[in-house]
């Protein structure tokens, strides 16, 4: 249990970061929804696959 | 320096291992080795048997058994277990229907900068053997969201933002893959040491992690600090070519099955962990997907590259050689003397996690598998030397795994970023700076996941 919760909130929280980063990098807002969710979704698949 | 000399005398033929080992990867760089005419796995076969002859002559002849007793078999048949899957999908259609899912994200509250993300990190979530497998099936679709974004945002550099966050993530995902990647090679070498939580995929996520943050990097150093302007009239007429074939090609209900049986496959191999060899469900997977997909045996062949298995075979080769005569224990004793200057273990172990980043090789098989028994001793001389614990050794091989796994990214010898600059059209050579920023803040990252939250 404690495995997959340190697993998942790592992954989700790498998300964020890489979301806020290609929102950067590609001129929209840092927080801007797309990216963030984005970056959300690939964590999760990550930690998921 | 009196005790270098005195680290070389006491093994001359282990220090001249080395030194042509480094010569002859460094030349290589240099161009003094022209690739056309002697590649780099060539020249390091040459080199072992130059090794071998030498050995014969300081009186200590190589054993052939030390040399194919280096070679491990798993991650081979992995890795050409990989690459048949690989070539199933590419055939069934599964990466079309990857980009066709991608297409609708764009239209979905996700809007471009939200399947950007997705796509930029396509290549480690699906985590084929190669990078290349999905840096030429997917780099289209780079283009073609490069080019929409461009358009959209009146900045041309966007579409080298989106192309080379691709190419460098294309480049590490042979790190974490579960078909055979440099990983498996790391985690069999830490988990022979019963270090708890180590086992097969025990570096995965820490690595794939690391990846996504190594991508947003090298997105964010291209488009602040970089600046690598593609050629515009080239990703226009790319990305309108691209768009039209997305337009009229009908893709086939079998290949997002295909994609579907590909991901459950993967998902319950990690969560399930059956007792059953990996290359035993890759088969079933195979079949299966041909099954699907129709699917023929030369579509499978057609997947398979030679040159990440020549790569690994060859790393393999010369590490088993560089053993034999000794090399490695010249290396420790180097590396320990270096550990007593200014620089520390930390320093040490910091700079050889770096060196395949350093001395960027096309695949980065070549210096992983030849330097990866060096760096599990340097693992064992940091936990016996009192200061450390025994999870060094872990922390230590991931962070190298994961730098080595994407050194081919920015490599000038016909490394993965050469097939974003040419579809670019910009200089060659010219993405790899802002690559290797991105490796080395991921080696950190990587590092720091082991460290902090131990194998997760």
């Amino acid at each position: 249990m404690a495995y997959s919760v340190k697993l998942f909130a790592t992954a989700i929280l790498a998300g964020i970061i890489l979301g806020i980063m290609v929102n950067v990098s590609l001129g929209y807002k840092f927080y801007d929804r797309g990216g963030i969710l984005g970056g959300i979704i690939v964590g999760l698949l990550i930690a998921i696959l | 320096m009196t005790e270098i000399i005195n680290i070389i005398m006491l093994n001359p033929l282990g220090s001249m291992g080395l030194l042509f080992f480094f010569g002859v990867i460094i030349a290589s760089l240099r161009g003094w080795i022209p690739q056309d005419v002697l590649p780099v796995q060539s020249a390091l076969m040459l080199t072992t048997l130059l090794l071998a002859i030498l050995a014969v002559l300081f009186g200590k002849p190589i054993n052939i058994k030390d040399i194919t007793s280096n070679i491990f078999l798993h991650p081979i048949t992995a890795l050409i277990g990989g690459f048949l899957v690989a070539g199933a999908l590419e055939a069934a259609g599964a990466f079309r229907a990857a980009i066709d899912i991608l297409e609708r994200t764009s239209r979905t509250p996700l809007g471009l900068p939200g399947t950007v993300a997705i796509l930029v990190n396509m290549p480690t979530i699906f985590a084929m053997p190669c990078g290349r497998i999905l840096a030429a099936a997917l780099i289209p679709a780079a283009i073609l969201f490069g080019h929409i974004l461009a358009q959209r945002r009146k900045s041309s550099i966007l579409a080298s933002v989106v192309v080379f966050g691709f190419i460098v993530n294309a480049a590490a995902s042979c790190g974490p893959s579960p078909l055979g990647g440099i990983g498996m090679v790391g985690e069999g070498m830490a988990g022979s040491l019963k270090i708890p939580g180590i086992g097969l995929g025990s570096f995965s996520n820490a690595q794939s992690i690391a990846i996504m943050l190594i991508t947003g990097v090298t997105m964010l150093s291209i488009s602040f600090v970089y600046r690598i302007l593609p050629d515009e009239s080239l990703v226009k007429a790319e990305g309108e070519a691209e768009e039209k074939v997305e337009k009229m090609e009908k893709i086939h209900i079998s290949a997002y099955l295909s994609l579907f049986v590909f991901f459950i496959t993967i998902a319950a191999v990690f969560i399930l962990q059956p007792p059953i060899p990996i290359q035993t469900i890759l088969v079933i997977l195979v079949i299966v997907i041909m099954v699907m997909g129709d699917v023929t045996i030369q579509d499978l062949i057609g997947g398979v590259i030679l040159h990440p298995i020549m790569a690994m075979i060859s790393g393999f080769i010369i590490a088993g050689a560089l053993l034999s005569i000794g090399s490695f224990d010249v290396l420790i004793s180097l590396l320990e003397f270096l550990a007593e200057t200014p620089l520390g273990y930390v320093g040490v172990a910091v700079l050889m996690a770096n060196i395949p980043t350093i001395l960027p090789m096309p695949c980065g098989r070549i210096i992983g598998m030849a330097l990866m028994p060096g760096i599990f001793l340097l693992g064992i001389t940091m936990a016996n030397s009192g200061t450390f614990s025994q999870e060094v050794i872990p922390i230590l091989l991931v962070s190298f795994i994961i730098n080595a796994a994407a050194s081919c990214g920015p490599s000038p010898l016909g490394g993965i970023g050469g097939i974003g600059e040419g579809n670019l059209g910009t200089e060659i050579g010219v993405s790899g700076k802002p690559q290797q920023v991105g490796i080395m803040i991921g080696t950190g990252i990587a590092a720091l996941i082991i460290g902090v939250l131990g194998p997760i």
